[in-house]
């Protein structure tokens, strides 16, 4: 029993340490408040690797390659993302914010994920109702520090004063292609 | 004679001796090698210029670098000029970072970030700076620098970090980094200087082009206390009040006042620039840096930018700065940027946007309307089309 002890502990060190993705299945589910039908299946990101307070996160073949970022409920105040830098802090939401002022909420949370270090250029602005609410989309284009081409769409609206988002971000190369007829379903499909 | 006004005499007497010694010394600077030099690939230096080969082919396809063939052969006539039978051996690359910097590589690489264009008033300090990397590259500090940080041992963190940065593979670097691995030591910084300067006043151009520089960029850093920790150039250019003093100090004893200097002229500058004010100020912005970028657009006007260009970005930083106060400094910059006839699309519409917060629906209508006049097919056309139903009815 002694020499199993350590080897025990160690154990259930190892599967408490090591955060865990859980398998989203096909089909009808809920994240963060809202619902969503999928047609494939999503890994869902442990609550430790959560880029943001009122964000939950998936992806298909890693974060790097694409996420899915269901944010909301983000009240005037918040910030999209956890800050990591005492010298560029994350901007914070305002109630009274207007496209223009999401864009460059959004455009600005991302950079500063980045340690200030990327350029984002975004455009493509219309209006796409967001569950029953009036919304609006746009998408997102830049490099990652290390030269990486990437695309975001992301569904925004405010009710009550508080902001909801779905960002879709993937590597340009095959992957956002490859999904974005999903997330187009997804975005249109979407109640909260 | 008191004590104050002795040690006044003495280190006027000083400077006058080490204005006359840089004068001799300044008449002396030579490049260190032949044009069109190339090191033996077994060697040190062959084996430094290798590793910057390799990454100038990544500088060469960067995302960031800015080809717009005007700029760039702008930048590349002067370089020519400057450097004369050693322009051959140089490459320029202008490249998207709204940084103060331009930097050499010894294999004669040289980018120029955006960031430089917005603190230069006139050609002949755009040409400083140039003559000043031009004279890194003429005595070879780059690998006079790695044959003595090869010795300390930090040769590794040197090529990994130090050089990866200042080509900007990395995007667009923050910087902290660079301070001590990739710095020019000061003895080289201060070479540069004087040989620059020597470059500059042999191509006639104003001596006393590189001390109005340093004045600039002082005043940019007062105004940016909070962050001067995180500038790149402040970080591995520490004494700016001593360079701005000998340079000035030079610049007296060179300058003759029979020579009609070249490059002096605002105007001519800022005609050059205005076709990339925009994005390079957009740039800028998203630094997130608004005291920097206020101390900027005071710069600006005072150069004779175009105002509804330098109102726009009032109008922008107020609006993205959105202090107690800012919706109203907001309204009032983009007002006055659309009374110019060549008021932008954009200041139109973000504009409309602020009014419509301000719950001007009827004035809101006409600039979200002026907007689309002017840019029918912007991609957010749809969006405006829905606010000015929305705000028709409301």
């Amino acid at each position: 029993m002694k020499r199993i002890l350590p080897l025990l502990i160690l154990g259930i060190c190892l599967t408490a340490c090591v955060p865990a993705y859980t398998l989203v299945p096909e089909g009808k589910t809920t994240s963060n408040g809202y619902e969503v039908v999928l047609e494939s299946e999503w890994n869902k990101a442990p609550e430790m690797l959560k880029p943001g307070p009122r964000t939950e996160m998936w992806t298909k073949d890693g974060v790097e390659l694409n996420q899915l970022l269901f944010v909301s409920q983000l009240d005037a105040g918040e910030s999209l993302f956890h800050s990591r830098s005492r010298e560029l802090p994350m901007p914070k939401f305002a109630a009274d914010m207007l496209p223009n002022d999401v864009i460059d909420f959004v455009k600005t949370s991302f950079k500063n994920l980045y340690g200030g270090e990327i350029s984002i250029q975004a455009g493509h602005l219309r209006p796409q109702s967001f569950g029953q609410t009036p919304g609006y989309r746009f998408q997102l284009d830049f490099f990652t520090p290390s030269g990486l081409a990437k695309r975001g769409d992301v569904l925004a609206t405010i009710k009550n004063d508080q902001l909801y988002l779905m960002v879709f971000v993937a590597a340009r190369m095959h992957y956002y292609d490859r999904d974005q007829p999903e997330i187009e379903k997804l975005f249109s499909t979407v109640t909260f | 004679m008191t004590r104050s006004t002795r040690r006044t005499i003495n280190s006027g007497l000083f400077l006058g001796l080490m204005g006359i010694v840089c004068l001799a010394l300044s008449d002396e600077y030579k490049p260190d090698f032949q044009p069109n030099y190339r090191p033996v690939t077994d060697s040190d230096e062959g084996g430094l210029w290798y590793v910057i080969d390799k990454q100038e082919e990544q500088v060469k396809t960067s995302p960031h670098r800015i080809r717009d063939p005007e700029l760039n052969r702008y930048i590349h006539d002067l370089v020519c000029d400057l450097s004369g039978e050693y322009c051959s051996g140089i490459r320029v690359y202008i490249m998207k970072n709204p940084h103060f910097n331009a930097s050499m590589a010894p294999n004669g690489m040289m980018q120029v970030w955006s960031g430089l264009f917005l603190r230069l008033s006139n050609e002949a300090e755009l040409a400083a700076v140039l003559g000043h990397e031009i004279a890194h590259y003429l005595r070879a500090h780059t690998i006079k620098r790695w044959r003595t940080i090869r010795e300390t041992g930090a040769l590794a963190v040197w090529l990994d970090v130090g050089l990866g940065l200042v080509t900007g593979v990395h995007g667009l670097a923050s910087l902290g980094l660079m301070s001590g691995a990739m710095a020019y030591n000061r003895g080289q910084e201060e070479e540069a200087d004087r040989y620059g300067l020597q470059l500059l006043v042999d191509h006639r151009y104003a001596p006393e082009a590189p001390a109005q520089l340093w004045h600039t960029l002082e005043i940019e850093r007062e105004a940016d206390q909070s962050k001067s920790s995180s500038s790149f150039f402040f970080a591995t250019h520490p004494d700016i009040e001593d360079r701005a003093e000998y340079l000035e100090q030079q610049a007296r004893v060179l300058t003759k006042p029979e020579i009609d200097y070249l490059g002096r002229s605002h105007e001519a500058y800022v005609e050059r620039v205005t076709p990339y004010y925009y994005a390079f100020m957009q740039n800028h912005l998203e630094l997130q840096e608004y005291e920097q970028t206020e101390s900027l657009l005071k710069l600006h006007r005072e150069l004779g930018y175009p105002a509804h260009l330098t109102d726009h970005f009032s109008g922008e930083l107020y609006r993205l700065r959105n202090l107690e106060g800012d919706q109203e400094r907001a309204l009032e910059s983009y007002q006055a940027a659309v009374e110019s006839p060549q008021s932008l699309a954009v200041t139109h519409k973000n504009f409309g946007y602020m009014l419509m917060k301000q719950k001007q629906s009827q004035l809101a209508r006409e600039q979200f309307q002026l907007y689309l006049d002017k840019n029918p097919s912007a991609t957010d056309a749809e969006m405006i089309r829905f606010y000015l139903q929305t705000l028709e009815s409301s």
